[in-house]
Order: structure tokens, then C-alpha cells, then sequence
């Protein structure tokens, strides 16, 4: 499959976070490019800047310096409204800890993201909700509240809610990161069906056995973009 | 252990300065407004006199007919007693130890020490028996006090001092006592001074005693219109010391037979509306150690009303402190499910926090008593401000108090305390182990809410009722009275007590009135009896000629007063018929009279007044005063604001009736005391008073100016209670207000931090500021919404519970109700939109870091 649609493309991206007199560079010149339809694992150690990056992707953060396109718009100077906009229409999060809401329903979480949309009808909002509550087989679920549900129970109701928006790309932050090897692997299984159907995903993991289910690694390694190999000479020089 | 916990708890106090300021500042304001309160309804509702054994004193009467009251039977009940009734009852009644009989009111004195050329000067005084003082307990300071020897025909004149008075007037000067003074130009005595404290026999806002003389020397200061000796004139309340083990009832049997067999031996003497009322008379002994219960009877209500509004001032500041706990507690469930995985029992972690919320309640309690002491001297201060404005109520609090305020700390410590306390020890100790949660958005719990919503019920009642008291207050000042009181004074005077007799009035009041009208700018000057909204009255029941005589259960009863040639002009009152009260109406011309509206719609209702004739005291003086004029009603009484409007009319000064009885000539010959001046002086005057009291000192020097005020003035205070009432009740509604605005915030303010990472994900999922914004204020006003759901039929409740305090305002008003939550509107905007901003700033990023 060729990947000559671009969808995201960041060049010399650096994030700086500044806390008293200290600076910490999180993210040092980052050039990364991610087609429509791609699968990409972002990968590396703990503190290497997988998450921040992940942020700066999702709008959730911005850059210190640096151009970031989705899809072909530059994007790192919306005003928060824009940003707030893109993130409700362009992207799908998934979270770490799931992230749901605990006084919704698993029916009310999925929908939050589509009653931020205006002009979406109430009986569009049900459609979508329910093709996307089949699709993690948590259908049969809609009127539980996440409390009654188990940990990976709670993972596919959050990818349905990533997905109820038809986002142009998945963000997955340590999808799995709270889950037993089955339910991990059970959710690993659903992003790659996900991608089979056609969907952008880019997931930020430490575990390498999950990586291999992206088509594409992207190595971080204090904060910059490094090839396998590069990464496996700096960790051993760490280790040493 | 409870040590340990006493000891945590104060620690705990001590590391969080915000929360344990917040939470004793508006503990402080909730029971010290409460406290406030309950100083005054403790002073005025429940205190006893400061007199020995006050449980052994026993009242005749529990109403107060305050000053006078003529005949031989008296409406609802026996009240009020003339001298020769005191005696038969202390002569023949031997379960008291001592009977007291005192003057019910008091006298206007004008005082000077024997000798001095300095003008008199007004005192208060008061006509006591010689047991007066033993009866209740009371000796000297100084000197002696008042004795039966005293009390005698022969007695030379004394008087004894209230410690007040030589404290405040005479700078504690010891040589007064057995000092000559002229009191009402005669000489008397003082003998002693009173023991300090003792203020008589009556708490009241007026007529607090400089002076006590016996009851003897009445006719010497009041002369022919002495009342002593006088069967059917009734001006004494009578309080009792009894022996130990009598029976109070029994002893009310006995009384009631007396009083009976007394009207009985002067049944020739009676009318026969009397004679038809006599079996119908009432009387009742009640409990007498608060005395003539004068201030109780009229603030009663008011202070009731006041205490609920205090009331529900704590009610909220508590609602605050439990928010705060059970918010407290939250934040804390982490280190109580340490706690509980470690071993801690329920009991023991719910009295851990009860100590907690206890001792806050008493670090409340304790500046909540400073606030008290300060409400209480202020509210003194503002509640009696007029030029006579003496009050025997000390605003220091006293044990009664204290203990009440203890009570209350106690009791919101206990209360308010438990359920946060109950609630917060339900932590599951597996909660110490996992840490985070794995889904967002605690929200606030239904106690927390149910608190807020009570709080804007409440805030709601009180602001409804304060906008009603208000406008209440405003429609009395500025109704339309019927006579001017713009560029109007009024002048308080007694010729009585300058040693006139009737026959010099006349002549007096010519020579009073030519002086004061040379006054410069003085448009015109009149005098009268008493004049309007002064706070006199006079009543009669009247006959009309033509007319049958009306039975005893007919309301025949008008007020009156005698005024100068020249008062319907001078105070701008329209004739409506006919013609003024004029020069020409002399002693020597027909008797004559100007009814009002009122009256006419009474007596004569479709019929053509002018020409008839009435008269009082019996019909056979039906056809004593001609109706010469009719004028438009005058909103005359004071102290029944609602009905101001009475029948009435008006005699001129120099006219005099002959009646059958003692009583009626003493009362026709006391009218002709006019005790104001009315004096219409336009613009700025310089210094009016000073050249009021300058002209009646050239008139002469032994004529004391008592009072002297703008009519505007005089009239606001005659609203000085619904002032008050209103007064306070705004404060307890704005601080209500503030402080339910208060509770909202911290409650969204809470909402917002539990919900930080719930909105960072809302965020992440596309929603705007604006949304966020929307959802935490549509939270905060759900809340109030509800509240004024059940706070609108409450505060219509509420107007109706108040109904008798309103005038001119429906208990159902709605502007006042839309006021009302307009300004609780307002307020839960003010107090969720900080939170809500706040919100609407977090970060997404920082958001989703938030556990």
C-alpha cells in the first residue's frame, strides 16, 4: 500500500519547558511525516517525549518553535477555539487510563464528543454512537456506567469514543498501559482492525511486543527521532 | 484518646489558617447575629426586674393601659387601678407580704436645685407607694429610700434619685442627697439615692424614673387635676410581694371577689353601659417579676421576627461549615482510608472529625459573642436614638448569654458536624492502596447540594421578607398624612409641670403663641392637647343627640383633643364643611366641635353633619358641642399605624364642660394642658430651638422646652421600630445573601478542582471554552433554581407569618419576590462565575495530568 496522501507533517518541531531557572528540552528538532492510512508506533524510554509529542499532535499542547500541517493547514498558532474545533473533528484520543466519565453512561460518554459539534441532530448523534459501540462489540453495554465495567471494557468504550467523530487520525497514548496481557492484547487486536479499515492511527508505546502491530516505528530517544539501531547503541551506553 | 484527638484536631486547625479563618468568620457572623438577638429578646422577653426574689411578685393584670383610664370597668380586663381600689386591695388581701402601688407612665418634672437662677430642667418622675421599695427588694445607695411615713397627706415632699440619673446629671455629687430641689416649682427633698441597676418598676424605651416620690404628694404637683382621690380614675399598676406557699390561684379568686364587691359599692356611680359590662369584667393576677411588661408587649413581635431572621442567618453560615467539612473530608478520604486500613473504627474516625467540627464551633462561638456584643450595642444605639433615648438594657452579654451562645456553638459543632463526619468515615481502606481512579468527574454529593439549595431557599425567604419590610417602611413614611409636616416643627411642652393651673392656661398659651410667632420666618404657630402622630391619645366614647344611647359591646369609643384657633391652617389640614375652630369660639360662646371624616362616616354616614349635636361622658351631655366643621382625616395615632384614620374631634382651647363625675371634670380640665406647639417655619431657620427655648424662657423661666424636632423627624421616629425591623432584616438578608453566595462558590469551586481532569478530557474531545463555561454555570444555577422553587412558597409563607408588620405591601408581592431572586440571581452569578471561568482556563494538557 502507498501512503502518498500526507496527513500530519512536522518539521524541527521543539518543545521547551521552562520551570523556575531550568530548561528542559522535551523535544529537539523533530521532523515526522504520517500518511492517511499509516499505523505508527511511536516508541522509546521513559521521559523521552513519546506523550509530549502525542500531545502536540492532538492539539493538545503546543510547540516552541517549529511547523506542524495536518492536513496540509498549519496548525501551531490556532487560537484555542480552532484548536478546540480540529481536536473535536479531525482527532480521536485514546487514553492510558480510559478516561471516562464516570457520571456518564458508556451511551452518554460516546456521545460527548459529537454534542461538542453543532448542528448535529440528536437521532445522528444515536446512529453514530451505536455503529460505533458495534464496533468494539460494547453495544449490548450503552446504559452501564464505566464503574460496572471491567478494565478492557472500558478501553473499547474509549475507542468507540475516539471513533464515534470518524476522526482523521486515532491518538493512542499507552492504550494498554492499564490492562492485563488478554485485555491489552485484545485491544491491540481492535486498533489493527481499526487500520485494516482504513483508519490513521498513531500509537505512543514503551512495550516493543506491541509496537510490532504498527507498520511504522518511530524511535524517540531524549527528545529527537532516532533509527533502531541509534537507539540501541544509546540504551546500552545509558545501561553501561 | 478524645485528648489525642482534641490535640489533632487543633493541629489540623492550625495547618490550614483559610479553612479554619472561613469556616470561624462565618460561624462568628451566624451566631453572633443570633446572639445579637436573643441579648434583647433575653433583655426585654425574658429578664426579670433587678429586684429581690422576682419569682415571689405577682402583677394585677397582664395588660398595660398605659397612662390613664376612666370608669369603673374596663375593657378586656382590670389593668389599670385608682388609689382607693390599691388600698382596699392592700388592706384586706393578707396573702402579700407587700403590696406596691406605682404610677402607670410617669410625670414630665421640671427640676432645678432650690436657689439656683439656672432654667429647669426636664426629669422623668413617678408616683410610687411608701412600700414601693421594700415590696421589691430595693434599698439605698445613699441616704434612704422612700418609706410609709413618707407616704403620708402630712409627709414633707421627698424624692428619691435613680443611681442612673445622679451618675449621668449630677456627676455623683454626695451632697444632693438631702438637697432642696424645686420639682414642678414646688420644694422637695432627696432623700436617697436608688441602689444601681434598679430602673423601676417597667422596662420601657420611655418614662425611665429620675425621680420617685410618693404617692401622696400627687396633689401637691398635679392640683385640681389630681387623680388620687379620684374613685373612677384608674393610674396605678399594682405588683405584690406574696407570702410563701400561696396559691396563685386562689389567691386570683380572692382579688377578682374584691374588685367585684368594690364596683359593686359604686354601682350609683356607674353609667349604664358600665353597669351593662360589669359582669363581663375580667381580671387576671399574672407572674410580676418582669414588672409591667410595657417594651415586651410591644416588641414582642418584632423581636420574634428578628430572632427567625437571625435564625436563619446561622442556619446558613451552618449549611457553610458542614460544606466545608464534608469538602474537607473528601479531600482527605485518602488519609481516612490509610487511616481505616491501619485499624480505625467508625466511631472512632466519626468523633475524630466531630471534635474537629466541635472545636471549630466554639472558636465561632467565642468571636461570635464579640459580634454579639457589638450587634447589641449597635442595634441599641439605632433602635433608640430619639432625644429621650435612655434604655435600661446593658449590651454587655450576660450568663444567660454566654450560655446561649455556648449552646448554639455546641449544638452547630454537634449537628452540622455529624453527617460530614459519618460520611467522610465510609472510606474504603482498599482506597489507601489503588490511589486513582481510572474514571473522572467527581462531581459534588446530593448532601453537598441539598445544602446549597437550602441555603438559596433561605437567603431567598429573607431578602423577600426584607424587600417587603422595606417597602412596608417607605409606604409609611411617605404616605400622605393630611397635614403638612415639610418646613413643620413640633415642640414638646408642660405647663403642668411649670405650676399653672387651668384657670392661667388661657392666658398662657396667648402669650406663648404671640411670643414664638415673633420668631423670625415664623409662618404661623398653634398648640394643642396633643397634636398629630405626637403619640398621645385621648379617647371617649361619645353620645349623639337624636340618637339612642349606645349599649356596652358598641364600639362608640372616638379620640380628641383640644387645640388653639388657628391649628387646621397652621398644620394644613382642609376644612371639608363649614367652618375652623376660630377666636370667636370663647368660653362664653356656644360649645362647639370639628369632627373629622371619620367621624362622620361613623356617626352621621349620608346625613348633614354641621349642626348636631354630641357630647361624652353620659347622654345627658348629648347636646354639649355643636358640630360646626368638618375636616379631612388626619393620620393622627401613632401606634396604630394601620388604622390612623380614628373618628375624632377637636374642642376649642377655651371652651369647658361641667361633668357629674370627679374623673370627667379632672380628664376636661387636664385637656386644656396643651403639651405641643406646632410651628411652621419655611426655609433654613438659624438655630430654631435655641430661639424656641430662648421664647419660652422670657414667657417663663420655669417653662422647660422636653422635645423639640422637625415634624419629618418626629415621624420617622415614630417608624423607629419599623425602621429597626427593616433595618436588620436587610443586614440578616445581604449577609444571608453573602454568605449562600459564599457556600456556591466553594461548592463550585470544588466541583471544578474534582472535575479538573473530567474537563481537560472534554476538552481533549472538542469542547470550547464557552461549553465549559455553560456546564459548570448551568450546574450552579440548577442548584439555585431549586432553591427558589421551594424558597418562593416559603417566603409567600413567610409574608403571611409578617402580614401584621406590613403596611400597604400583599405578603404575596411579586416585584418584591422578583426582587428577591433577581438579587440571588445576581449573586449565585457573582459567586459561580469565578469557579466557572477558572474552569473554562484549565489546560487540557494540565488537565489530563490532574489525578
Amino acid at each position: 500500500m502507498a501512503y502518498n496522501d500526507t496527513l500530519i507533517e512536522i518539521e524541527d518541531l521543539t518543545k521547551v519547558f521552562y520551570t523556575d531557572e531550568v530548561e528542559t528540552h522535551a523535544l529537539s528538532g523533530i521532523h515526522l511525516t504520517i500518511s492517511r492510512g499509516e499505523y505508527v508506533a511511536m516508541s522509546g524510554p521513559s521521559g523521552c517525549g513519546k506523550s509530549t509529542l502525542l500531545s502536540i499532535l492532538g492539539l493538545l499542547d503546543t510547540p516552541t518553535a517549529g511547523r506542524y500541517l495536518l492536513n496540509n493547514k498549519p496548525v501551531e498558532n490556532l487560537s484555542f477555539g480552532e484548536r478546540s474545533r480540529i481536536r473535536n473533528q479531525e482527532i480521536g484520543f485514546i487514553f492510558q487510563s480510559f478516561n471516562l466519565i464516570g457520571d456518564l453512561t458508556v451511551e452518554e460518554n460516546v456521545e460527548l464528543p459529537l454534542t461538542y459539534r453543532a448542528g448535529m441532530p440528536s437521532a445522528e448523534r444515536k446512529k453514530r454512537v451505536k455503529e460505533a459501540l458495534e464496533r468494539v462489540n460494547m453495544a449490548h453495554r450503552m446504559r452501564h456506567y464505566p464503574a460496572q465495567l471491567s478494565g478492557g471494557q472500558q478501553q473499547r468504550v474509549a475507542v468507540a469514543r475516539a471513533l464515534a467523530g470518524s476522526p482523521s487520525i486515532l491518538l493512542a497514548d499507552e492504550p494498554t498501559g492499564n490492562l492485563d496481557s488478554k485485555n491489552g492484547e485484545a485491544v491491540m487486536h481492535l486498533l489493527a482492525d481499526l487500520h485494516r479499515e482504513g483508519s490513521t492511527i498513531c500509537m505512543v508505546t514503551h512495550d516493543p511486543r506491541f509496537a510490532k502491530h504498527a507498520q511504522r516505528e518511530v524511535h524517540l530517544f531524549d527528545g529527537k527521532v532516532v533509527s533502531e539501531d541509534e537507539l540501541k547503541k544509546l540504551t546500552e551506553e545509558v545501561e553501561a | 484518646m478524645p485528648l489525642h484527638d482534641l490535640r489533632h484536631a487543633l493541629r489540623q486547625l492550625r495547618k490550614s489558617p483559610g479553612f479554619t479563618l472561613t469556616s470561624v468568620i462565618t460561624l462568628a457572623l451566624g451566631i453572633g447575629a443570633t446572639t445579637a438577638i436573643f441579648a434583647l429578646v433575653h433583655a426585654v422577653l425574658l429578664k426579670s426586674l433587678p429586684v429581690a426574689k422576682p419569682d415571689e411578685l405577682w402583677r394585677f393584670g397582664d395588660k398595660t393601659h398605659c397612662c390613664g383610664w376612666g370608669g369603673y370597668t374596663q375593657d378586656e380586663e382590670f389593668s389599670l387601678f385608682n388609689y382607693e381600689l390599691y388600698r382596699r386591695f392592700r388592706d384586706n388581701t393578707p396573702a402579700f407580704t407587700d403590696l406596691a402601688a406605682f404610677e402607670g407612665g410617669g410625670e414630665n418634672l421640671a427640676v432645678r436645685p432650690m436657689g439656683s437662677s439656672q432654667p429647669a430642667e426636664t426629669r422623668e418622675g413617678q408616683f410610687v407607694s411608701g412600700n414601693f421599695f421594700r415590696t421589691f427588694g430595693i434599698g439605698p445607695w445613699m441616704g434612704r429610700v422612700i418609706s410609709e411615713s413618707d407616704d403620708q397627706d402630712s409627709a414633707p415632699p421627698v424624692a428619691v434619685m435613680s443611681y442612673h440619673t445622679w451618675v449621668t446629671k449630677y456627676g455623683k455629687d454626695p451632697s444632693v442627697v438631702g438637697a432642696a430641689f424645686q420639682i414642678n416649682s414646688k420644694p422637695f427633698t432627696v432623700i436617697g439615692i436608688a441602689a444601681p441597676g434598679f430602673f423601676g418598676a417597667a422596662l420601657r424605651a420611655w418614662h425611665i424614673p429620675d425621680f420617685w416620690m410618693p404617692v401622696s404628694q400627687e396633689p401637691v404637683l398635679q392640683g385640681e387635676t389630681s387623680r388620687l382621690k379620684v374613685p373612677d380614675a384608674n393610674w396605678l399598676d399594682i405588683i405584690g410581694r406574696v407570702r410563701p406557699g400561696t396559691n396563685p390561684k386562689a389567691l386570683e379568686a380572692q382579688l377578682k371577689t374584691e374588685l367585684r364587691q368594690w364596683q359593686v359599692s359604686h354601682l350609683a356611680d356607674m353609667s349604664p353601659q358600665e353597669k351593662e359590662f360589669l359582669p363581663k369584667q375580667q381580671f387576671h393576677l399574672t407572674p410580676g417579676g418582669a414588672g409591667v411588661t410595657d417594651m415586651r408587649e410591644y416588641y414582642h413581635d418584632s423581636l420574634v421576627l428578628l430572632l427567625a431572621a437571625a435564625g436563619c442567618v446561622l442556619l446558613i453560615a451552618c449549611a457553610n461549615l458542614a460544606n466545608l467539612l464534608l469538602v474537607r473530608g473528601l479531600k482527605n478520604r485518602q488519609q481516612t482510608s490509610v487511616r481505616v486500613a491501619l485499624g480505625a473504627s467508625r466511631r472512632r474516625l466519626v468523633r475524630k472529625a466531630l471534635i474537629e467540627s466541635v472545636v471549630l464551633g466554639m472558636l465561632g462561638g467565642a468571636a461570635g459573642v464579640a459580634v454579639a456584643y457589638a450587634g447589641t450595642a449597635l442595634i441599641l444605639r439605632l433602635a433608640f436614638s430619639g432625644p429621650q433615648s435612655y434604655v435600661p438594657i446593658d449590651a454587655a452579654p450576660s450568663l444567660p448569654v454566654l450560655g446561649f451562645a455556648l449552646g448554639l456553638s455546641l449544638f452547630t459543632g454537634v449537628f452540622f458536624g455529624v453527617a460530614p463526619a459519618w460520611m467522610t468515615s465510609h472510606a474504603q481502606p482498599v482506597e489507601a492502596l489503588r490511589g486513582a481512579n481510572r474514571t473522572a468527574g467527581q462531581k459534588a454529593r446530593w448532601p453537598q447540594k441539598a445544602l446549597v439549595i437550602a441555603q438559596a431557599a433561605i437567603s431567598l425567604v429573607l431578602l423577600s421578607a426584607a424587600a417587603m419590610l422595606a417597602q412596608s417602611l417607605r409606604n409609611l413614611e411617605h404616605q400622605n398624612f393630611g397635614f403638612a409636616t415639610q418646613d413643620h416643627y413640633i415642640a414638646d411642652i408642660d405647663p403642668r409641670s411649670a405650676g399653672y393651673q387651668p384657670q392661667q392656661l388661657d392666658l398662657l398659651y396667648k402669650r406663648i403663641l404671640d411670643r414664638v410667632g415673633r420668631i423670625p420666618g415664623v409662618k404661623a404657630v398653634t398648640a394643642a392637647t396633643y397634636a398629630p402622630m405626637s403619640g398621645d391619645s385621648w379617647n371617649e366614647g361619645i353620645f349623639v343627640q337624636g340618637k339612642p344611647a349606645p349599649h356596652a359591646e358598641d364600639n362608640y369609643g372616638v379620640s380628641w383633643t383640644r387645640v388653639m384657633p388657628g391649628f387646621f391652617a397652621t398644620v394644613n389640614n382642609r376644612i371639608l364643611m363649614g367652618r375652623p375652630i376660630t377666636e370667636q369660639d370663647t368660653a362664653n360662646s356656644p360649645k362647639v366641635a370639628v369632627v373629622n371624616e371619620a367621624f362622620v362616616q361613623k356617626f352621621f354616614k349620608g346625613e348633614n353633619p354641621i349642626g348636631r349635636h354630641f357630647g361624652i361622658d353620659d347622654i345627658t351631655h348629648a347636646g354639649d358641642f355643636e358640630i360646626v366643621g368638618v375636616a379631612a382625616d388626619m393620620h393622627y395615632i401613632s401606634f396604630d399605624l394601620k388604622n390612623s384614620d380614628r373618628p375624632m374631634f377637636f374642642l376649642p382651647s377655651s371652651q369647658h364642660v361641667v361633668y357629674g363625675t370627679k374623673n370627667d371634670n379632672a380628664g376636661e380640665k387636664w385637656s386644656h394642658y396643651f403639651y405641643n406647639l406646632v410651628i411652621w417655619l419655611p426655609g433654613h431657620p438659624d438655630s430654631p430651638e435655641t430661639q424656641l427655648r430662648r421664647a419660652l424662657m422670657e414667657v417663663d423661666p420655669n417653662l422647660a422646652l422636653i422635645e423639640f424636632a422637625r415634624y419629618d423627624d418626629k415621624i420617622a421616629l415614630e417608624f423607629g421600630q419599623q425602621e429597626l425591623i427593616a433595618n436588620l432584616t436587610m443586614l440578616f438578608g445581604a449577609l444571608a445573601l453573602v454568605l449562600a453566595a459564599i457556600g456556591l462558590y466553594g461548592l463550585t469551586a470544588y466541583t471544578v478542582e474534582q472535575r479538573t481532569n473530567e474537563i481537560g478530557i472534554r476538552m481533549a474531545l472538542g469542547a470550547n471554552r464557552g461549553s465549559v463555561l455553560s456546564m459548570v454555570l448551568r450546574s450552579a444555577f440548577l442548584q439555585v433554581l431549586i432553591g427558589l422553587a421551594i424558597g418562593i412558597p416559603v417566603a409567600i409563607a413567610a409574608g403571611r407569618a409578617i402580614t401584621d408588620q406590613l403596611y400597604g405591601v400583599q405578603p404575596y408581592d411579586p416585584l418584591m419576590l422578583a426582587l428577591a431572586t433577581l438579587l440571588l440571581g445576581l449573586a449565585a452569578l457573582l459567586a459561580s462565575v469565578i469557579p466557572a471561568r477558572r474552569a473554562a482556563a484549565v489546560e487540557p494538557m494540565r488537565a489530563l495530568r490532574t489525578e
